[in-house]
This record gives structure tokens, sequence and C-alpha cells, in this order.
């Protein structure tokens, strides 16, 4: 066998290419930068200082054809029962880190798209990226205690956003339950207690099958969000060579139903009533619409009798931002909105959360019974699948035309549109006075980069976070095709998932899943900050070993945006600071990917446009770190300061 | 009708205005307090989980609400971009229906150290609209010229917020 040190010697000199782009790149980004990449602080030259690469067992794996388990020889392992049943189920993918081996390898090895990161919080946010971007149900897997523990915020996340999510986790031998025997164990399914539709500790080894089968009625039936299963070894290394161990063992048409509620003909019948009586209807098309791929329907019915539409949810774009009778850039229209009509909002405000008149009427459209009446208090409520009841409206709502308030929206768009470039002035202003990027200015630029240049507008699928940074890329953010905007806070505001949760959306362009399938391996981006990058930056590395590129844009003020709540506590601020001029760059070309440091719009539009040619054609990542002032945050100094998104709309991260 | 029966019917037309609304969970609490003379008090739960004391006149026709706002001094540009707002709410730029129609309702701000409140009198005898266009006022204070303008930071000090939960 070669030595490892020989072999990566060898690859080293096969491959250059990849040393050199870094090294060009890096030129390109400045005198540090560069000094760090030929020089080590030591003084070591690099040429001693083998380059970043990527092992072939890597790539090599990689491409191995699937191996699915069977009942033949040594039979199947409860593992591969479940991994064969996870594969007909069409499990989109499996993003882990290693743990819960047996499970993972299974999975692996029966054909699912399986990624392995460096954290598995980050790669249960990748799972979600995946599954917002595409509505599939995704799952992510980490080993007992640890594993699972680290994966709580983004399955909080994932349940927020209602996401199709299985979470996976081995949990030691029931053998040793309550007796601490060695490490790890845990109870976990009290952990994920009110963030999962369905959960279950597996201990008959005869029900793995079963207990798959219950796991994905959950998510593939009603309204989704996260089911966690946990897998002790006894269950996950059960041996079976004969299908008649197993209870339940029958095919997915038998042990749920793709059967959708349809509307109530008079339910339909008193909504066409409430919708001919309304001067200003406004559907709000929530997370169901993109679930039940009910894209087309909304816009037959919408274009039919001019209904004013506008998404929510923690994915955007299946209504598209720039149609005359989008909702999304009209926030002052909001308020005249006479009738509005919720479908598949998973999940509801309360009035006085979005901004409607206090006099709006209400129907509201939902696959589930249960909810209805929740929080918003209904004209009517009727359960049905969302595509059900948008086919019913595009069939039966007569043409018809609403000139007035096609024009409000216009006027609405107008006036939104002065107040985002007036804001943009403001920070071009600022960015020029203190040499710093505004984070109106960044978001700016990336917009008319990403949406109104060279590259289809239509492509690029974007997802922003971060306090400050974020409500500002939310203002900028578009959507113009289902799946392409990525609400990376929604619901729950988590900091740092960000970056993680794109390298799963991005996962899904790559493979052109779904709604991604024409855009198939066109590169992604991020726009976060310097707080939620701490949380995901490993995973460049990840995003580098599988060759997805994504574009990470960092807002990098020094600080938790929060800082202004220490203003008032003199012994409080450097709970808040960071050391100032920190280089997330230097730190993605420490991980395999590229680094840009910008200060400018000038520098940024060029940082993009190299880092663009990179993700297209190398399929490499890049973050670009935009060195920003934390004082940009507060009102006091640098009007307008920050300031939440109204709901619904663009921006808007909650509902 | 003689001129106290009179008085008691504009009393429930208000009441039942403001009722609807707290059917409709745009309050989140409405009771009504006494009728003294030609007043009558209604108490409303609603933005920022504060009560507000709306004072109905029937003799003056007037609708009245004390601390709309509190902690805006009457020199601050706070205070001057609100009165902008407001007159803005009666441009006859405005569609009909995001209007207060001048001929109809009048509506007259009043800062007293750093309070304020908002009268709304009505000129056609129409308290239905007045009371709805009074409602929707308040509200588009609360949800649109406090959400877009730049106090942030006055939400956060005035009403004790936790700055993640606006
Ligand atoms: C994991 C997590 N920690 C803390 C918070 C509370 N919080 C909300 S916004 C914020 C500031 C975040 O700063 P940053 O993301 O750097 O945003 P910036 O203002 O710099 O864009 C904090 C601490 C949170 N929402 N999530």
């Amino acid at each position: 066998m070669k030595n490892r040190k020989a072999e990566q010697a060898e690859q080293h000199a096969v491959d250059p290419s990849r040393r050199s782009f870094l090294l060009s790149s890096a030129a390109g980004a400045g005198a540090i930068v560069a000094g760090i990449v030929t020089e080590t602080k030591a003084g070591v030259p690099a040429a001693s200082i083998p380059s970043i690469t990527i092992p072939k067992e890597i790539t090599e794996s990689v491409k191995e054809p699937a191996k699915p388990g069977s009942f033949e020889g040594p039979g199947m392992t409860g593992a591969e029962v479940f991994a064969t049943l996870c594969k007909e189920e069409e499990l989109a993918a499996l993003f882990c880190c290693p743990g819960n081996y047996t499970v993972i390898n299974a999975l692996a090895a029966a054909g699912v798209p399986s990624y392995g990161g460096r954290c598995e919080g980050s790669m249960c946010a990748a799972a979600d990226g995946f599954s917002r971007a595409t509505g599939e149900v995704t799952a992510c897997s980490g080993t007992e205690g640890p594993g699972l523990t680290n994966m709580i915020m983004n399955i909080a996340s994932a349940a927020a956003a209602r996401t199709p999510l299985l979470v996976l986790a081995s949990n030691m031998q029931i053998a040793g339950d309550d007796r601490e025997t060695f490490i790890q164990t845990g109870y976990q399914q009290p952990l994920t207690t009110g963030m999962k539709k369905y959960g279950k500790r597996l201990i008959a080894p005869d029900r793995v099958w079963e207990y798959g089968a219950y796991a994905f009625r959950n998510l593939k039936s009603g309204v989704p969000s996260p089911v966690h299963l946990d897998f002790p070894g006894e269950v996950a290394r059960a041996r079976f060579n004969d299908p008649t161990k197993l209870k339940d063992y029958y095919a997915k048409d038998k042990y749920r139903s793709e059967s959708q509620p349809q509307p109530a003909a008079k339910d339909v019948e008193k909504a066409l009533d409430l919708i001919s009586r309304a001067e200003r209807p406004l559907l709000v098309a929530g997370q169901g619409v993109f679930q039940n791929k009910a894209w087309e329907a909304l816009l037959k019915a919408a274009e039919k009798n001019e209904l004013a539409v506008v998404t929510s949810g923690p994915t955007r774009g299946h209504f598209p931002d720039d149609h005359r009778l989008s909702g999304a850039l009209t926030p002052d229209a909001m308020m005249s909105a006479d009738l509005v009509i919720f479908v598949g909002q998973y999940c509801m405000p309360t009035p006085g959360e979005y901004r409607f008149n206090p006099d709006i009427k209400t129907i509201r459209v939902h696959p589930v019974p249960e909810d209805l009446g929740r929080n918003w208090p209904l004209d009517l409520g009727i359960v049905s699948s969302e595509k059900a009841f948008l086919e019913a409206l595009a069939d039966l709502l007569p043409s018809r035309k609403r000139e007035a308030w096609v024009n409000e929206l216009a006027t609405a768009r107008q006036k939104y549109d002065k107040m985002l470039n007036d804001q943009y002035e403001l920070g071009l202003k600022y960015s020029h006075d203190t040499n710093h990027l505004h984070p109106a200015v960044l978001c700016k630029e990336v917009h008319d980069f990403f949406y109104k240049g060279e590259i289809d507008p239509k492509q690029t699928v974007m997802g922003a976070g971060g306090w400050t940074i974020g409500v500002h890329a939310g203002r900028w953010q578009r959507a113009y095709r289902p799946g392409q905007g990525i609400v990376c806070p929604y619901q729950y505001g988590a900091i740092g998932p960000d970056l993680a949760m794109m390298i799963g959306a991005s996962a899904a362009v790559q493979r052109g899943v779904g709604p991604q399938a024409p855009y198939k391996g066109a590169p992604t981006v991020c726009v976060s900050s310097d707080a939620g990058i701490a949380y995901s930056l490993f995973e460049l590395d990840t995003a580098a070993k599988y060759k997805i590129p994504v574009i990470g844009i960092i807002y990098n003020n020094d600080s938790w945006g929060m800082w202004p709540s220490a203003v008032s506590s003199a012994r409080s601020m450097h709970m808040y600071l960071f050391q100032e001029n920190l280089r997330y760059d230097q730190m993605a070309q420490g991980l395999g990917a590229r680094g840009e440091y910008v200060r400018t719009p000038e520098e940024l539009r060029e940082a993009l446009h190299r880092s663009y040619q990179a993700a297209s054609k190398e399929n490499m990542s890049t973050l670009i770190n935009c060195q920003a002032l934390r004082d940009f945050t507060s009102a006091k100094n640098y009007p307008p300061g920050v300031s939440l998104n109204p709901e619904p709309g663009c921006g808007a991260v909650a509902h | 009708m003689n001129v106290t029966k009179a008085r008691q019917s504009a009393v429930e037309v208000v009441a039942a205005a403001l009722t609807v609304y707290a059917e409709r969970r745009v309050f989140q609490g409405f009771s009504r307090g006494a009728v003294a003379g030609s007043k009558a008090i209604f108490r409303i739960a609603w933005h920022r989980g504060r009560v507000f004391e709306l004072a109905f006149d029937t003799s003056k026709g007037t609708l009245r609400l004390p601390q709309v706002l509190t902690g805006v001094p009457a020199d601050s540009t706070m205070y001057q971009d609100l009165k902008a707002f407001i007159k803005a709410r009666q441009s006859a730029d405005l569609p009909g229906h995001r209007r207060i129609d001048i001929r109809r309702a009048q509506v007259r701000t009043y800062n007293r150290d750093g309070n304020i409140s908002l009268v709304l009198t009505v000129i056609d005898g129409d308290v239905a609209y007045g009371v709805q266009k009074l409602i929707h006022l308040v509200h588009e204070i609360y949800m649109t010229f406090l959400a877009d303008g730049n106090y942030f930071e006055y939400l956060v000090e005035t009403f004790d917020l936790d700055p993640d939960r606006m």
C-alpha cells in the first residue's frame, strides 16, 4: 500500500491547477491575503506546505454505484431495511456527520445522495436548505447524545419552517438503557419535544419497516414538520434474511395515501361570492402552495380575476416578484386589501402582525382542519389541499379586471422602489465617507449583479440571514420562480445556519432537483453576517469537497448586531463585540474555498465577478468578506439604522 | 327622538363598531366604561399590549384617544413626522378607502409633555365613519409609521421590548 504522504505529494504534482487558482485569486484580493498564501507566519516558504487537495477516496467514493441491502446471504441489517424504505420513498438527500454509522452507511449504499460535513448542526441546516429549495423530504443524521444535541437549534428552525426533515440519530443499545452503560446515551425523544410532528425511539427490530412507514406518512401528508427516529444498536444491526421476519412489510401505496382533500362545492361557492364582492382581494400563498407544487394554478387563478398575491414562508418565488399582481414589493398597498385569502399558510400570524387594515375579511384554506380559526378569526374556513382549491378558483372564477387595484399596487411598488433607492443613496454616501461598506450598498450591488446584469435573473438561488445585513438583504432579495429565494432565519430567527443551509440548497441546484432542474449546476448565493458565519464557516470544506459552488457574502461589522442593547450598560459592551477586522476571507482560504476582501462597492462588484467565474467554471466557493462598521446598525449616527421588514412581503422573516 | 335617546343611540353606534373589531381580534380586549353626562368611555387593549381609553363626547361629536404615543417631545423630529403622516392620511391623493375625508371628519393632534392625543371630530353625524377612521389611523401609526420610520430604538425603549422580538 502506498504511503499516504507520498500519495498526497503525487496528487499535488498532478493537480497544480487548484493551487495556482488559489494563488491567483488571492493575488486579486490584495497583498495581505497573498502574503498568507505564499508564506506562513513563521516564515516557512509555502512551497514546502502541501496544498489543500480533495483526496481521490472522496471523488471515487462519491461515484460508487448504489449497492442496496438484500435478504440473500447474510441478510439485511435493520439499517438496510430502513434505507430501502427511504430509497423507495425517494428521500432526496442525507446530510450527516459520522456517527449512527450503520444507518448512514446503509442510506448511502441504498443510493440516497449523501453528504458528510463538519458539524451536525450545520448538516441539519443543510438538509433543511435542500428541502426549502425543492419541497422534498431530506434527512440529517448524527451520533447519539453529542450529534443529536448539536443539531437542536437547526431542528427547531426546521420545525418552525415546517420542513419535511427526517432527523436520524443512533442511540446506543436498549440493553444499556438506564444503566449509564458506556457513554453518549440519553433520552433523545424528549429533547425534540415541540420540534417535531412525530418521533420514536425504535426498540422492536422487527418493526423497523413499520416505523419507517410511520415516518414517511407524517413527512408526506398534511402539514409537514420534522420526524425524529433514534436507532439503538439492536435495531440498526438486527439481521433479516426473510421478509416474513418483518412486521407490516408492505409497499408505500398500502401504508400511506396520496389522496388530497378536495374543497366542498358549497365552500368554493362561498369563496367565489366573497371574492366577487371584494374590490381589492389579496391571496397570501403560503409554504403549502410551494410544498403542494400549486404555483401554476395560483398564477392562473390570480390572473383570471386579478387577485393580488403575496407569498409567505421560508421559501420565496412561488409567485414571481416581478408580476404586476405581486404584492411582494408593495407594503403600502397591503393596508388597502379588503379580503385576504390565506392558502397553505402553515404558520398563522395574529391580526396586528400582518400589515392589513382592521376591516379586512378573511378566507383561510388549509389541508387539515385543526388549524382553521387559530390566531386569526375567519369569515370562511375551507379544508382543502392548496392545489385543489387553487385549481377550483382558476376554473370557476370569472375573468375580471380590477384596474384601480392593479394601479394601486403599481403606485405602492414605485414608492417602495424609491424608498430602497433613497436608502441606497444614503448608504453610498456613508460608504464613501467612511470607506466601509454600508449594508444597503452591499445588498444593492449583489442585487444588481445577480438580477440586473448578464446572469438570467431567474437563475440564482439566494438566501440571507443576520440582523442588520439580514433585514437589508431581505429588501433586495428577489424570487422570480419557485424555490429561488430562501428565508434562512424564517420564524425561528436563528443566527448562524445561513451558509450551511445554502450549501444544502446549492446541493439541490447542483443535482437539478424539482424546481431547480432548469438551473442545474448554477452557483448560489448566501448573504450573512459575521456572527452568523461562525456557526457555518467550516462547511466551506464540505462545499469544496463536493464541488458545490456557493458565494458567501459576509457583512463584517465586528460585532453581534444587537450591540445597541449594551449602550446603556457600561459593563456589557465587551460581550457584544469581536476583535476588529477579522479575516473571514482568509479562513475560507484555509478551508479550500476562495477568499475576497472588499471595502468599497467597486471592489465588491469585481469580487462578485471573479467569484461567479470561479463558481460557474470551476465549482469553487468563495467567501467575500465585506468590511463594514458596527455603527451602521444604529439610526442615531447612520439613519435609517435597522428595522424589521413588514409582513407579508419580501424581507419578511416570520409567518 | 329626544336628545337623550339620540345620544344613547350614538353611544351604541360607537360600541357596536368597536365590538366588531374586538370580535375580529383586532383588539386583544375591549370593555365599555361608564357613561357620564355626554361622555362615554371605552377601554381597548390593543397595540403593544397597551390599554387605550377612548372617550366619546356625544355633545361635541368628538372621539378622543389620549396617550396614543408617549415620550415624543413636541419639538422633536418624530413629532413633526407624525403630524405629517397624519396629514398625509387626509390627502386627496389617497384613494377613498385609505383617506380620512375632511368633509366628514377632522383629526387634531395634541402634545402635552410628550404625550400625544388624537381627537377626531365627526362633522357629518356619521359616528360609525369616525370610529372606523380613527381606528384605522391609530392602526397605521403603529403598523406603518412606527415600523417604517427610524424608530427601532424608540420602540425598544418606550415599550421595553426585547429587540429580537419587535
Ligand atoms: C443563535 C442565536 N444567538 C443569538 C440570537 C439573538 N440575536 C438576534 S440578532 C443578533 C445579532 C446578530 O448579529 P449579526 O448576525 O452579526 O448581525 P449584523 O447586525 O452584524 O448583521 C442576536 C445576538 C439569535 N437570534 N440566534
